[in-house]
This record gives C-alpha cells, structure tokens and sequence, in this order.
C-alpha cells in the first residue's frame, strides 16, 4: 500500500494493486460521515471501435451507454433496490471516455454498498428479452436530449465538425443504432473491457484504508477472471477539415442560438503538455472573453452577446477544438467578432498581472473541490486515467508562464470552423 | 447550529468547524411573495449580482473576487410557501490556505453588495434585458416549461401560482423606481437569516456582523407555509412543436410541513417516485418502457405533490393510470416492506449527509428557522424510524388530483382546455 500526503491541500490519498491487477484508491476523510465510492472502466461512447492485440472489434455506437443500463440488471435481485434498503444512492455515468459506476453513503458501513457495487459491476446477467424491454427507455432517453436546445445545439455541432472521429455520434447512439443492439454486441464489449486490470475503484470514505482494501482483495480473491489484452481505441483518420461550415437547425425555441466552433489540430504530447495547454487556453480566453476584458461591457450593451455568451474547451489525446456560444440572429457577425479578438489574444497575450490574478482564482477553486466527496471522486478518477497525479495537475496552472502561452497560441489555427444555429420553427 | 439574535433582530446561525477548506456565509431576506415583487426580486438579484457602488464594472467586480482567491459569490431568488427570498452567499477558501485575514474581507465584499449597489440605468436595462432572456431560455426547455406550465395553472391565487424567477410580461412594465423601491423594502421590511459555516466561532461572527452588517433591520418571521385548498381539478393540453410529450400532475396533500404527519408524507413521496425501486420507476419505466424519466417531489410550503414524466402522448392515459394505480398500492397498504424499508433508509442518509456539506447545513437551519423549529437531523432520523406502514398509507388516502397538464407535441390532436 502505498501513502501520499500532500500537504498544500492537505489530503491523504492510499493506492494499491491488487494481484488481478485491479487499482485500488483511498482518499481518506476521517472528518466526514460520507463515503462514496466509484468503479470506473476507460470505456466510453468514443470507444465503440477498439483493437485488442491487433484484432479490431466494432460494436454499434451507444453501447457503452447501453450497457450501463443494463448491468444493473439481474434475473434474481433489485440491485438499485439493494442499495437504497441499506441507505446507499447508486447511480452511472457514461461520458465520451469512461463509464463510471458509484453510490454515496453517509452510514457508517461502507463495505456493504462496497461489496455490492464491486459485485454488481463484475456481473453481467443479461438476455434478448432485457435488451428490447432497454430499447423502449433508451428512446425515449435519446427523445429527452433530441428537445434540450442546448444539448441539440451542441450534438449538431459535434456532426458538423467530425467526418470519422466519434464525437460526431451521441453518448446515447442514435435511433438506429440503439434498435440494432444486440445480446451479443453488449456480451462483446463487456468482456473486452470490463476485467480489473483495466479497471479502477476509488473510494473516498473516512474508513480505514486497511480494512476497505482488506475487504476488496478478499471479494477479488473468490472471483477468477480471463487475462484480456488491454484494449485500445481505434484510431480515425480524421481530416483537419469541417464537414459542414454552416448549419441551420428549426425547433420550438424563443430565441436564436449559435455555436462557433474551431476544430484544432491534434498533437502527440505528454499528458502534463496537453493540461497545460488547455489551461493555457482556458487562461487566455478568460482574459478575452469575459468581463475581465473591458470589450465584453460593450458587446452586451451593442447587443453583439447575451448572458447566454460562453465558451468551451476541449483539449484530448485525440481531438482539440473550441467553442463558442451565443444568442444572437446573424453568426457571421459573431464569428467576425469571435474571430478579431481571437487574433488578437495570439498576438498581446494576457498582462503578467491578470495571469496573477486568474493563478489565484483557480487556486481558491482547486482547494474546495476537496469539499465534496462525489466531485473529488470524479476528478481523481479521470487524472488517474489520463495517467497524472491529481495534485501535479492541480499545480500545473502554476507553471504557466508567458514562454507557456506564446507556444499555446501556436496551436490556435482559425482555418477549420462550423457555425450551427438553432432557430424558431416559423408557422 | 449556534442561534443568536443579534443587532435589529438579525436571526445569526454558526456552526464551528475546522472539517470544510472554506467558510460559507449566507444572508438571507426573506419578503411576503406577490407577482409583482417577484418579478422586481428578480431584476434586483441581477442588479445586485453584477456592479455595485465600489465595483462599478465588470473587471472591478471579479477582481475583487479574484482577491479572495476566487470567491464563489452568488444573489438568487427562492420562494416557498408565502416567502420570497433573496440570498446573498459568498464561499472563500479557510483561513489556513490564505496569507491575509480572508474573514474581514469577506464580510466586507458582502456588505459593499448589500449596502452599496448601483441601482442605474444602465444596470436596471441591462439586468432587464438579461432576466427577459433567462424567461424565454427557461420556456425552450419542455419540462421546465411543463411543470411550470402546472403549477400556474394549479396556483391560481395562490403563492404556488407565482413563478419566482418572474413575469415576462409584468418584467415589461417594472421601471428603476420600482427596483430602488424594493431595495429599500429589503433593508427595512424583510426578515433577516444569516448563516454561517466554517472556523469561526459564534462571537466572531457576531462581531463581524456588528461591524459590518449594522445598518440592517430585520422584521419578525411570519408564517410562510399555508394549506393550499382544492376548487373544481383542473386538465389543461398545450400544444409545442416538440418529439416527447411531458406529462404533468399536481396533488394537493393536505398536509403541512409543521404537520406531524408531514415525515410520512416525505417517506410515502419517496415511495412512489423519488428511489430506482420506487413504484413509478418500477412500473412505469422498467416494466412498460414507457419512459425515460419519472418522479415525484414535494413543494412542501405549499402542500402540494407533483408527478412529472416525458413519454410518447399516445401513452399519456395509460401512464396516468399506471400512477394512479401506484397511489393507490401505497393507500391500500399493497407495499413491500423492503420498498418501505428503502424510503426509510434513504431519508435516514440524507439527514446524516448533512453534515458533510456546508450548503446543506445552512439550508437545514433556515428550514427550521422559519417553521420555528429546533429540531436537530439526528432527531428527524428517530422520527423517521419510529413511522409504521399505516402512517404511510394513512397520508396517501388524503391526496386529491389538482391539476393535470400535458405539453404534447404538434403532430397529434389539437390542443384543448377541459
């Protein structure tokens, strides 16, 4: 077992490996009542093509979120049932990168709901009539989002960027996708993927370490599991170009909606380059595009923006691209407004002082993500899977110093964007 | 929570701790709701939030919040019951992290906000202009819509009726006059919570209040929850041009939240639609596939039960009478033990949960504070362990369906008042 004290946040965090190969992480908070604990496998929605050992398997988009669904099914209990009976709120997520499953707590036995989640999890108990009784809620699930103009805007988007790369696809799959699942697409990606040596459990509990990794290694020990070939995801040739640079969506809204978006140019880095190129990034256009720049007043006043003006960014291993949000009927003024302040943040930066002012502010808001067991949970995992110890990349905002920034521009090509508006369906 | 009156009749609730990495303090004004002045709240908490007299830009604002390493700094709205609510919270990282006295700071940005804002012109149009889109923004999303949609048409005269986040048409007539006017009716008029968690102790922040919250008034609280009465039940269908109709239902309960049998109406809720055992996720969505999402939640300062769920319209009826049969499982005493069980469980957890976050502290407090209640979470988890399946039953037979809306999309029969 191993110990990490870090003592500017003042947290202890306990790991090991398990025989099977399974990672084992304790954030220990013996002040707290609450425990939650998550189970989190690196296979999300971009994963639905993947190569093990040199074989390609293909399953049909939406699966990763298919199976989350289903594995907390089985033919002889109430897994959710089991958890709420002994107080524990179990739930899952699915994101482009991962599944994650977990449950909060606040009694103090934590090795039930613990023992449940680990069992629940390694189990897949499923059969062709479970999988079309799914179907129906599924749709109805892809129907919710469809109306969400938000979440609408931003799936269009995605489409209008990727030719080949699965961003394009939505977490859930699509209509057609989810009615071809089948019994043994769903048995195929569970078993190429969920092995614990491709798995991590993290835990954060004010339980001693001691026992909550006594208590996993026993469960682990009783169970016998295949020696899979880690799994990679398939590599998409992508080109640097946009597939549509203008899209024009109806729906029931009251106002017009913009997404900007600038499609990046993907580079091999080290994981540290990469966050501190997205920090980098996330410095600048705060310096630009908020109202710490003097211009942002203007533009609500010249009604060039609303509350409604954002941005995003998004910066991985194997896609990069930003974003930009707004209410607003003409785009192309917008992406003309977007466009000269981004030239010119290349060109000034930010001042030595702002960046002194935003290493402060990110400071105070890493120090209380440590408040709240669930999102320490979720950030930890993710570090752990992007191979980085969460308290260096916490630091890496540190390190940003102008050298940073001036090769952070750099990587700001404009050429390759697409604008989608979502617009009031007329009559 | 330590409790103090202090100053004008300021209600001060502390709890010392050294557990969380920052100190939350709350104030909290709460005003007798009406249409107008939610409306009028609304545009001031956007006022408010933005500029004040110090901090008179953008970039002066976030500075100032930048200083205390990024501050979490919010004005919001809420209503509940007869009360309209604005509070003010600021969160700044412990002492411990900081290398300046953070606590002075702290109370001092906060009372700049209160005492100092720069209610203009210029502010007002543009707070205006913010709050009239934020309005339409919250009618694109269906179920947002819906459910709001319900509970103006159940309300009707009463607080239930009345969307505190505001009027869209009411907001068109408001001026700056009736913004300040309001101002001012906050410091004189409204009752006054302060809330704080963190490492301080109760004559620390009772100092600080002096110092720098001294030129507030706070009337004393009046009852806010009220027993909302049924008239003739109400059916509304509204056509959008949406794919998945949102069906909601409304219920008056009967039963208030300083009723005793208000923790079996909490578990009973629970029940029917708040756990992923509960009987509408059970029935409805794993049995039938009829949906996504469904549930149930109490408005408890108005009595009131609400059932919300997105499915095709074509099976609208039939979820409507697969909730009324669950009602009726939970009436009829038809309920498992382990169901039973669970509702009892989960309420248990989410009352010792609080202690693990400030905000839930706070928000424990003031409920409290305005039933005027002393009650401590260990003492609602005995409460709860000691109700019986006929408590939950029992509360279930006083339920009657208020009102029932459907926003249903274009493509199938017309809309219709019934």
């Amino acid at each position: 077992m191993q110990k990490i004290y870090n003592d500017k946040y003042q947290e202890t965090i306990y790991k090991k490996i398990l025989t099977n190969g399974l990672r084992v992480h304790v954030i220990h908070k013996p002040d707290y009542n609450s425990s939650s604990a998550f189970f989190a496998v690196p296979f999300g929605s971009l994963d639905y093509k993947q190569y093990i050992n040199k074989l390609e398997n293909e399953v049909p988009t939406g699966a990763a979120h298919f199976l989350e669904h289903k594995l907390f099914e089985d033919k002889d209990k109430d897994v959710m049932g089991m958890f709420s009976n002994i107080g524990a709120n179990v739930n899952a997520f699915t994101s482009y990168n991962e599944t994650v499953y977990y449950f909060t707590t606040s009694n103090q036995d934590v090795v039930t709901p613990l023992t449940m989640l680990i069992d629940f999890v390694q189990n897949l108990n499923i059969d062709e009539k479970s999988i079309e009784k799914e179907k129906g809620i599924i749709m109805q699930e892809l129907l919710m989002y469809k109306q969400i103009p938000d979440h609408r805007l931003l799936m269009e988007t995605l489409k209008a960027l990727y030719h080949q790369f699965p961003l394009k696809y939505d977490i859930v799959g699509s209509e057609e996708s989810v009615k071809r699942m089948s019994l043994n697409d769903l048995n195929n990606a569970y078993e190429l993927n969920y092995f614990p040596k491709n798995m991590l459990l993290t835990i954060v509990t004010p339980t001693s370490p001691e026992l909550i990794f006594d208590v996993i290694e026993k469960n682990q020990n009783k169970k016998t599991f295949k020696d899979n070939f880690l799994p990679k995801r398939a590599y998409f040739n992508e080109p640097i170009n946009v597939v549509n640079d203008f899209i024009s969506i109806k729906m029931d809204v009251n106002k017009t909606k913009v997404c900007l978006a600038f499609k990046l140019p993907v580079l091999k880095e080290t994981s540290i380059d990469r966050i501190k190129t997205e920090w980098g990034l996330r410095l600048l256009l705060e310096g630009y595009f908020t109202g710490l720049n003097n211009k942002y007043q203007d533009w609500l006043d010249e009604k060039k923006i609303t509350d409604y003006f954002g941005y995003d960014v998004d910066i991985s291993d194997d896609y990069a691209l930003l974003l930009f949000y707004n209410e607003i009927e003409d785009p192309f003024s917008f992406k003309e407004m977007v466009v000269d302040q981004l030239l010119k943040l290349k060109k000034e930066l930010i001042s030595d002082e702002l960046l002194i002012q935003l290493k402060r502010r990110y400071f105070g808001k890493s120090i209380r993500l440590f408040n709240n067991v669930s999102d320490i949970g979720v950030a930890y995992l993710r570090s752990v899977f992007d191979e980085i110890d969460i308290f260096e990349s916490m630091n890496i905002i540190n390190n940003i110093d102008r050298k940073t920034l001036i090769s952070v521009v750099k990587r700001l090509d404009l050429s390759n964007a697409s604008i989608v508006e979502i617009r009031k369906t007329e009559g | 929570m330590e409790h103090r009156k202090i100053l004008n009749n300021i209600d001060l609730y502390v709890h010392n701790t050294d557990k969380f990495k920052d100190l939350t303090l709350e104030v909290r004004f709460i005003q007798k709701i009406d249409h107008k002045n939610a409306t009028v709240r609304s545009l001031l908490a956007l006022m408010m939030q933005d500029r004040s007299f110090k901090y008179d830009t953008k970039q002066k604002m976030n500075k100032a919040l930048d200083e205390l390493y990024g501050a979490s700094f919010n004005i919001s709205c809420n209503g509940f019951g007869y009360g309209a609510m604005i509070k003010f919270s600021i969160r700044t990282i412990d002492q411990r992290f900081a290398d300046f006295n953070l606590l002075e700071e702290q109370f001092d940005f906060i009372k700049e906000i209160i005492l100092n804002p720069l209610l203009d012109e210029k502010v007002f149009n543009e707070a205006k202009q913010a709050l009239n889109n934020e309005l339409l923004r919250n009618e694109d999303d269906p179920k947002e819509y819906a459910n709001k949609q319900a509970l103006a048409l159940a309300g009707d005269d009463y607080p239930l009726g009345i969307d505190i986040s505001g009027d869209i048409n009411l907001l068109k007539t408001i001026k700056l006059a009736d913004v300040k006017n309001e101002y001012l009716n906050m410091l004189k008029k409204d009752h006054i919570y302060v809330g704080i968690v963190g490492q301080i102790t109760i004559e620390q922040a009772e100092q600080l209040c002096q110092k720098y919250l001294i030129d507030l008034n706070s009337t004393d609280r009046f009852n806010y929850h009220y027993q909302f009465s049924i008239g003739t039940s109400k059916k509304r269908i509204i056509e959008r041009n949406i794919e998945q109709s949102i069906l909601t239902l409304i219920y008056n309960t009967s039963i208030t939240i300083d009723d005793d049998r208000y923790w079996s109406l909490k578990i009973a809720t629970a029940m029917l639609g708040q756990l992923p055992n509960s009987l509408l996720f059970t029935e409805v969505r794993e049995k039938k596939s009829l949906c996504y999402s469904i549930y149930s939640s109490l408005i408890s300062f108005d009595s009131i039960m609400l059932i919300s769920t997105g499915i095709n319209y074509e099976n609208t009826e039939l979820a409507q009478e697969l909730i009324v049969e669950q009602i009726k499982t939970i009436e009829d005493d038809k309920f498992s033990d382990f169901l039973f069980h669970s509702a009892k469980q989960m309420l248990i957890n989410s009352y010792k949960s609080i202690n693990d976050n400030p905000q839930a502290y706070i928000n424990f407090s003031f409920m409290n504070h305005l039933i005027g209640s002393v009650t401590k979470p260990e003492d609602i988890i005995e409460k709860i362990k000691t109700i019986n399946r006929s408590d939950i039953n029992q509360v279930f037979k006083t339920l009657k369906l208020n009102t029932t809306f459907i926003l249903k999309g274009k493509d199938d029969k017309d809309a219709e008042d019934i």
